[in-house]
């Protein structure tokens, strides 16, 4: 199916959010990820079962005041 | 002497931010000397072919709380779920809010920023806002529940220092939340100033990360605010017109004719 992933078109043929963000982030990794703008929780996200064009953002944390 | 702040305690009425360094050593070492217990970081979209710059494990070793700010938010909505990212990213459910629509002079947006706080703090979040020194705007993001006011000295990052005295003066009086004088300033003479004001702290970020010594700023700035907290609380002196002797010459004078 077809995925955005912080915008860049990706395709993906596992079902899992989980299963997707494995290639992006480390296990210890701190990271947001929100699907379609709702954010999934970490604990969700092996539950989360994606679908065609649905678009993935994964967020971090940087230096700001 | 603390700062309590839902419920959390402060002993150093200092917090700092963590942009603008010229790298990671600098702002820790900065943060490090200036003894603030609690620094804000952005959340942006990672960057899916560099990688992360991982900031969070130095700051983690410091000890430091971390809040989150909605930087880039530009109304409520955005602003809400970047809160919501932020909990996610960083299990804290403190955000610091802010709301400028306009990147020239990052004026804070008053109206979107109420609805922001309002709803965050329904959705349970200990929120801080920044926003202009407006002391209407204070009472009433004191009213939705908001846990302390933000206002700013001047513009974000401009180093003008309290341009907003008065204001801040009147907000003061009358906040019955603590106030934190965010944005402008640009020495510790200016931190210093709002603390002998009133202010239960200030937010120094741009003034200590690009000073050219940012470790020995740090400790300026600790300083600066424990000596005006420190003044704040012994009591200064009145204002006044006529000057008024400090030695008891007038005798002395007398004795000489």
């Amino acid at each position: 199916m077809q995925l955005y992933v912080n915008d860049e078109p990706v395709q993906f043929e596992h079902s899992t959010l989980l299963a997707l963000l494995e290639n992006y982030v480390s296990a210890e990794q701190r990271v947001a990820v929100a699907v379609n703008q709702q954010v999934v929780p970490r604990s969700m996200w092996s539950e989360c079962v994606l679908k065609d064009n649905d678009r993935i953002d994964i967020f971090e944390s940087i230096a700001g005041g | 002497m603390s700062l309590t702040i839902a419920g959390h305690t402060f002993s150093s009425r200092l917090f700092t931010g963590t942009g603008k360094y010229a790298n990671q050593e600098q702002m820790i070492a900065s943060i490090l000397a200036s003894g603030s217990e609690m620094t804000t970081l952005s959340l942006r979209r990672m960057d899916l072919k560099s990688g992360s710059d991982n900031i969070l494990k130095p700051l983690q070793q410091l000890g430091v709380k971390l809040l989150p700010n909605t930087s880039g938010a530009r109304d409520a909505k955005e602003a809400i779920y970047a809160a919501q990212l932020a909990q996610e990213a960083l299990e804290t459910n403190w955000v610091k809010v802010e709301i400028h629509p306009d990147p020239r002079y990052l004026m804070p947006d008053p109206i979107e920023t109420l609805k922001a706080v309002e709803e965050l703090v329904r959705l349970g979040f200990v929120v801080m806002p920044y926003i202009h020194a407006d002391p209407v705007l204070c009472k009433r993001l004191e009213e939705v529940g908001a846990q302390c006011v933000m206002p700013l000295g001047a513009p974000i990052g401009s180093n003008q220092g309290l341009a907003s005295k008065p204001f801040l003066d009147i907000i003061i009086e009358q906040s019955n939340v603590p106030v934190i004088v965010d944005a402008g300033i640009g020495a510790p003479s200016h931190a210093a100033a709002a603390l002998e004001a009133g202010a239960d702290a200030v937010l120094v970020n741009t003034a200590m990360a690009v000073a050219s010594h940012t470790e020995a700023m740090g400790k300026a700035f600790k300083l600066a605010v424990e000596a005006g907290r420190m003044a704040y609380e012994s009591g200064t002196g009145k204002v006044q017109q006529t000057a008024e002797a400090s030695s008891p010459f007038t005798e002395f004078l007398k004795e000489l004719v």
